[in-house]
């Protein structure tokens, strides 16, 4: 019977141990229960960025969740990626995300956004709500293309059971900070926290605050409203987070974390 | 002209800047130069959300292109969803930009034209005062409005282009004259 929870306090956890107690921490998170796939690919992500230090999980703890990751990892990139056309939405799904602006018309990508809709469907979330979820999910991917530097690093997933529905958005990028400080505009910018700030406020971006850019989390809380929500923003040495009823930016906490390298947005939802 | 945006992206949800850039590019493929001024009204009909991004690089950009490539087409929102119009207005406010939405009907006849999004106060007098007189010139503009406004001809060309470059006026020539009229009629704007 496994006694933890993978979830985002114990990747925090993990990736903070000092070297005394990693090895009792890892060994928690190798035989945890994996419900989540946002701790999920968070947890990948770090691994990948330090092997050396945190246990692969995905061959050490063949769960459905894992495998599933697994089976998209084992296809190295988006292009490789099997020719699926299905529409019916799975329980749980991950894929890489489109590598360019052209890929974002591959008929795998386009089934893969309708399953993703379906399911936030099936999950009994009315047909605007789901629609605002995959326009939130649309405009995150957009982002990776945008701002990362490396979109062909990102991983994409959702998941959904009654009454509840989570989406994941993860690249090894440059991260927030990165992007924004390639505009003179936010050369002030220092650390990866006020970054992530800056970014999820309306009108802030990379182009600048006159482009009418830096639109595209508003869509993410636009999603939310009357739903209870929790979202993790994890980039650099820091994440955002928020919860609760109508999340929003004046809500969310701020913590200083291990460096994670790109961007992983990771928000979760109810009805 | 009707263009359906559910029929041109085959999906219901319009979300990013990249999804908006490939629905330009196709908008572009799919008009032609059109030899009097005439409406392109954009169909939202079966569009659940369209979001800020997409809407700045699909419909702004494609005004943007008509008014410098294809001066006689107008591109006109229809049929939108309070939650695009929503948006609209948003990026609209963002970027002070305006743009004409309207409902359309199976026949394609418009109703409840508005102008949306923000003029600047001097914009706002013109169009007002275009859209009362129904159409006009400078010359009629600086008699009908030119105690409240004491400025020259030229000025009151300068406004009226800028309205034309908005998309929200249609210019037309009267034999070498210049006149100005509502890119619908009954259009309004504000309240």
């Amino acid at each position: 019977m496994r006694s933890h929870l993978l979830d985002f306090t114990l990747v925090d956890d993990v990736t903070l141990a000092s070297a005394d107690c990693r090895d009792a921490i890892c060994e928690a998170v190798l035989t945890a229960r994996v419900e989540r796939i946002g701790p999920l690919l968070e947890y990948l992500f770090q691994q990948v960025a330090r092997p050396d230090l945190l246990p692969p999980l995905t061959a050490s703890a063949p769960h459905q969740l894992t495998s599933c990751l697994q089976a998209i990892l084992d296809c190295g990139r988006f292009d490789e990626l099997p020719h699926d056309s299905c529409l019916e939405p799975k329980d749980a799904e991950f894929s890489w995300a489109p590598a360019d602006q052209a890929a974002l018309d591959d008929p795998r990508w386009i089934a893969f956004c309708k399953r993703f809709d379906r399911a936030a469907q099936r999950a009994r979330f009315s047909r605007t709500v789901a629609a605002g979820l995959t326009g939130a999910f649309g405009e995150m991917v957009d982002n990776v293309l945008l701002h990362s530097g490396k979109p062909e690093s990102a991983i994409v997933g959702y998941s959904s059971v009654t009454g509840s529905f989570e989406y994941v958005v993860a690249d090894a990028g440059i991260g927030v900070l990165g992007s924004l400080r390639r505009n003179s505009e936010y050369h002030h910018l220092m650390d990866a926290g006020t970054a992530l700030q800056t970014a999820l406020t309306e009108g802030e971006s990379r182009f600048g605050r006159a482009s009418g850019h830096g639109l595209g989390f508003r869509q993410v809380f636009l999603s939310l409203a009357s739903l209870q929500g929790s979202l993790r923003f994890r980039s650099g040495d820091h994440s955002l987070e928020l919860d609760g009823m109508n999340p929003c930016l004046s809500t969310a906490g701020l913590m200083q974390r291990s460096f994670y390298q790109g961007l992983m947005i990771s928000v979760s939802c109810h009805c | 002209m009707r263009i359906e945006l559910r029929k041109l992206t085959s999906t219901d949800v319009l979300a990013g800047a990249g999804a908006g850039a490939r629905t330009l590019a196709r908008l572009i493929d799919t008009v032609a130069a059109a030899p009097c001024p005439e409406p392109v009204f954009l169909d939202f009909t079966g569009i659940d959300v369209a979001t800020g991004s997409f809407l700045r690089e699909s419909v702004l950009s494609f005004r943007n292109y008509c008014r410098l490539s294809q001066p006689g087409l107008y591109p006109v929102v229809a049929n939108a969803t309070d939650a695009v119009r929503e948006e609209l207005e948003f990026i609209l406010r963002a970027m002070g930009d305006v743009v004409v939405t309207c409902n359309l009907d199976a026949h394609g006849n418009p109703s409840d034209a508005k102008v949306i999004g923000t003029l600047e106060p001097k914009q706002r007098t013109t169009l007002l005062a275009v859209i009362k007189a129904g159409e006009t010139d400078a010359a009629g503009l600086q008699k009908e409005v030119g105690e409240q406004e004491p400025i020259r001809g030229t000025a009151w060309n300068n406004r009226l282009s800028s309205l034309v470059a908005k998309g929200i006026l249609i210019e037309v020539r009267r034999d070498r004259a210049k006149r100005y009229r509502p890119v619908l009629e009954g259009l309004s704007y504000g309240s």
